[in-house]
């Protein structure tokens, strides 16, 4: 890939090519669409890359397991899936985070519930911040556009293999399946794979199973403070137009950018809106929510499903006083620019 | 250039191949350009849209509200597809397919191309698609003939390779659907 060249490529083109840049060695996976095209796309490769690792398991479950395997093994190893499919990884995901096992994922969010459609949503949030049955120390990059997923494709390989924790990259169905414009980047230094479990010739023994409370209340804890430090690290907002906006809209990934173009059209007649956008939906930058909404009377949710985002706003911005707060839920249906402005003129 | 473009018709019909060679062209020529498919869990039979947006300007969001043109290839497709069209939508429509009376609710203009028939009397009816391309190109206008025909010959590549003559068809399909707008216009 030549530096700053641009290609027209679809989402999951795009996915599978910033994940090779990034050093990616190992891929397990089960197909699911809008996502199948990623693990045909690395099917190829490895058949002409001995050098690749690919297997297609029985489930997502055990996708998710050989993902762990490799990684502690010291491969640079992923997954893709979507929808159900997302959901019956979560427990290996959960693994991942006891043992403290980089993982990386990217989900192409589809239509709930259960088998639903094939399309679009932002249904998946909350199973990507806190699926399965721990605390949810995990990082979920929310890419906006093909730009981005790209760019935050290859850092959630940095991000994982760094701090050694699951990171998902949480795409949608458009992204996955549209096709635009890329520019492809300089390689950066991505932090390395190294072996885990073994060391030389030492063996490293890694626990998820304690015997007392106490114990892994310790263990919950301790990790509880490095994931606090991690997240100064990582989180990422982006806030447009808020320092002087009465309304702010809150919105996150495809839905972000139609938001954008909705804020730009009534900047441009002068009207006081601004945006705020999390990059890192998990980090979730509360403080820097709090900001932008310093001098706002009111706020606009916009999401592709029913509340999801807007719990975490709502309960972000708790006790910043005098806040109306206007809500566009489309559950599993693209948003337009025209539907927000069209929301933000009813209630300037 | 600016204009916002709905493919509708049924999977299987060519619907998603018009789009990739659209853009892929007009990407060439310097515009910014977007494909966004859309189509149920079936492989075929399904209504199956794209929507392609080619401008000289940043495009930001895959989908739209109101198309500047409609290309409606199936019955299925109009009910689909009513959401996007507006009073500046022009529709380009099959009509073997579609019967004009099927859109008297769009007080808009509409183009009528016979591509099934031209496709199966002088061509072969799966080149349908491409007659429909020629007509849609002939309309936007500013494309290149010869930047097209070799981004259709590209596509095709693999099937060109098991079927030679494919090449003509598709190539042949592409001219006929320009003449037929041409055509469509100066009979109005």
């Amino acid at each position: 890939m030549k530096e700053g060249r641009i290609e027209l490529l679809t989402g999951n083109e795009i996915v599978l090519k910033a994940a090779l840049q990034a050093g990616a060695e190992a891929f397990f996976g089960y197909p699911i669409t809008p996502t199948t095209e990623i693990l045909q796309g690395w099917a190829n490769a490895a058949k002409n890359n001995d050098s690749l690792i690919y297997l297609q398991t029985e489930d997502e479950p055990a996708a998710g397991f050989g993902v762990i395997g490799a990684a502690l093994g010291g491969k640079k190893a992923w997954t893709t899936t979507a929808g159900a499919g997302h959901l019956l990884m979560q427990d290996a995901i959960v693994v991942a985070e006891a043992m403290r096992v980089p993982f990386v994922a990217y989900i192409g969010q589809r239509g709930g519930p259960s088998t639903g459609t094939v399309i679009y949503s932002q249904q998946e949030l909350s199973i990507a911040r806190d699926g399965g049955n721990g605390e949810g120390f995990r990082v979920v990059l929310g890419p906006s556009n093909l730009q981005e997923l790209y760019e935050q494709t290859i850092n959630a390989f940095d991000i994982a293999y760094k701090y050694r924790l699951p990171v998902f990259v949480l795409g949608d169905g458009y992204l996955s399946k549209m096709t635009g414009e890329v520019e492809f980047k300089k390689m950066v230094k991505i932090s390395p794979a190294k072996p885990i479990v073994q060391n030389g010739r030492k063996n490293v023994n890694i626990r998820n199973c304690y015997s007392l409370e106490e114990e892994i209340a310790a263990v919950i804890a301790e990790e509880l403070a490095d994931f606090r430090t991690i997240s100064r690290d990582v989180e990422k907002s982006e806030v447009t137009h808020c320092s002087d906006a009465e309304i702010v809209v809150f919105a996150w990934g495809t839905v972000a950018n139609a938001a954008k173009d909705a804020v730009n059209k009534l900047r441009s007649e002068g009207k006081k809106v601004g945006l705020f956008r999390p990059v890192t939906l998990k980090p979730f930058g509360a403080t820097r929510a709090k900001q932008a909404v310093k001098n706002a009377k009111a706020i606009l949710i916009a999401e592709s499903s029913f509340g999801k985002f807007g719990r975490l706003v709502t309960e972000s911005l708790f006790g910043v006083g005098d806040l109306k707060v206007e809500r566009l839920y489309k559950p599993a249906e693209g948003i337009l620019a025209e539907e927000i402005e069209e929301k933000l003129r009813g209630m300037l | 250039m600016k204009v916002k473009i709905l493919l509708a018709g049924e999977g299987g019909q060519g619907i998603q191949a018009i789009a990739k060679i659209l853009i892929h062209s007009a990407s060439k020529s310097g515009n910014k350009v977007v494909h966004l498919p859309n189509f149920g869990v079936e492989q075929r039979g399904g209504v199956s849209l794209a929507f392609v947006q080619i401008s000289s300007e940043d495009i930001s969001f895959p989908k739209f509200q109101e198309a500047d043109i409609a290309v409606l290839m199936a019955h299925r497709a109009i009910e689909r597809s009513k959401m996007h069209i507006g009073k500046n939508t022009k529709i380009i429509f099959d009509n073997n397919i579609i019967l004009v009376k099927e859109l008297e609710d769009f007080k808009t203009e509409k183009i009528a191309i016979p591509a099934t028939y031209l496709a199966k009397e002088r061509l072969i009816p799966k080149v349908f698609n491409m007659i429909m391309l020629g007509a849609l190109v002939a309309e936007i206008g500013g494309f290149k003939e010869r930047d097209l025909k070799k981004e259709i010959t590209e596509y095709f590549a693999d099937k060109i390779k098991q079927r030679h003559e494919l090449k003509h068809f598709n190539l042949a399909a592409f001219e006929l659907g320009q003449k037929a707008i041409k055509k469509t216009r100066k009979d109005k």
